[in-house]
């Protein structure tokens, strides 16, 4: 459709794919990114350059794990950057990862403040041992257990053969198991 | 596990996890699996494992999701599709503003020879200038006219340092000192003390 110049007809089609996939996409380069407008960037970029290159696309692989990959590496891609900006710049005093204002978080009838600090908490310490992983352990981590994907689908996104991928996910089970509940005891 | 703890340990659990995860289904020729499958205490341990994993798991979506909002990934999407028509309808160029009215080219070859040659010209008067102008400071410097230049001002020095007494009816007396101090250039307050004042010259032995 593209490629023969119907490209309402083509974006239609498409809309169809974002509306499925925006989701999981989001929670995946929220993972990796751990900043909202970033993520939002990453998603939207990842998208483009999957419709842009439909051409590329084999069939025999589907949608949802080529475009994954696109976004992981998307997202890895811009960790690098951020990386080697932060080498030069001053960091800012962090802010909620949704750069949501607390007031904002805490008005109506959600969960008390108490809560949602222990919340908050908690994802923090999960993110940090997240990001102190090796970028293949993650990936394999976030997508087995975080998004269900089968370990040919991992094996699929990552390049990686299926027995690696069991030998990552084991070992970043037993690291994040190592960080966590050490945290854990240490807190208590 | 070992000979000491007979029971599963973490990593055990984590094996038995990873592996029942990736392959979908109980492996029954690890040992660990035939263990859990006698230990009841294991099994109550591996079931707090998994749920510690779970944990994990839902904690992380109930981040995203309040994050992102059904708000938030419309706004996405909107941004997604206008970009992707823009990827259809590529920037105009604007051209550039053409001139008003149309430039002169004839002519371009003869005023190029004219400022090629006012610049030649100019180079020449100036490397002229410059040698003529050190040609004649060179004779100016020369050391023997220096010398004779500097007989001729400087005026014997009897006539200029001679202390006369002071006559009131002659004239030349008065004329005199005036055109001493004037050749010596001495300001025209200071003149009568100058006068009356013996110079350096007086002291000298002769």
């Amino acid at each position: 459709m593209q490629a023969e110049g119907r490209h309402a007809e083509a974006r239609e089609r498409y809309a169809e794919l974002v509306a499925r996939h925006q989701r999981r996409a989001a929670r995946i380069a929220f993972h990796y990114l751990r900043d909202g407008a970033e993520s939002d960037e990453a998603v939207q970029d990842a998208f483009v350059k999957a419709y842009s290159h439909l051409s590329t696309f084999r069939e025999e692989l589907p949608f949802e794990v080529w475009f994954t990959r696109i976004l992981i590496n998307g997202c890895l891609d811009r960790i690098k950057a951020r990386t080697r900006r932060e080498r030069w710049m001053v960091s800012m005093p962090e802010s909620a990862p949704g750069e949501r204002d607390f007031a904002e978080r805490t008005a109506g009838h959600g969960p008390s403040p108490e809560d949602l600090v222990l919340a908050r908490e908690r994802r923090q310490k999960l993110a940090e041992a997240l990001s102190r992983l090796p970028d293949r352990q993650r990936s394999v981590f976030m997508l087995s257990h975080y998004e269900g994907c089968t370990s040919r689908e991992v094996s699929a996104i990552t390049g990686l053969n299926e027995s690696t991928v069991r030998v990552h996910l084991f070992r970043a089970i037993r690291k994040l198991r190592g960080m966590l509940t050490e945290g854990h005891r240490g807190a208590s | 596990m070992g000979l000491l703890n007979p029971h599963l340990e973490d990593d055990d659990f984590a094996d038995v996890w990873s592996a029942r995860s990736v392959v979908g289904a109980p492996e029954s020729d690890r040992p660990a699996e035939g263990h859990l499958r006698k230990c009841a205490e294991c099994r109550v341990r591996y079931d707090s494992f998994t749920s510690w994993l779970d944990g994990l798991r839902s904690e992380a979506q109930a981040e995203t999701d309040e994050i992102f909002g059904r708000e938030r990934l419309a706004t996405q999407q909107l941004n997604i599709f206008r970009r992707l028509e823009a990827l259809e309808h590529p920037a105009r160029v604007i051209a550039f503003p053409k001139f008003t009215g149309p430039v002169a080219i004839q002519a371009s070859g003869r005023r190029r020879w004219t400022a090629v040659a006012a610049a030649v010209g100019l180079i020449t008067g100036i490397g002229l200038g410059q040698l003529i102008g050190f040609r004649t400071g060179r004779s100016i410097q020369d050391p023997v006219a220096t010398r004779q230049v500097a007989r001729a001002t400087v005026p014997a020095p009897e006539s200029v340092l001679s202390l006369q007494p002071i006559a009131v009816d002659d004239d030349e007396t008065f004329i005199e000192p005036e055109i001493s101090s004037s050749q010596v250039r001495v300001p025209e307050s200071l003149q009568y003390l100058n006068a009356i004042t013996p110079g350096a010259r007086d002291l000298e032995p002769r």
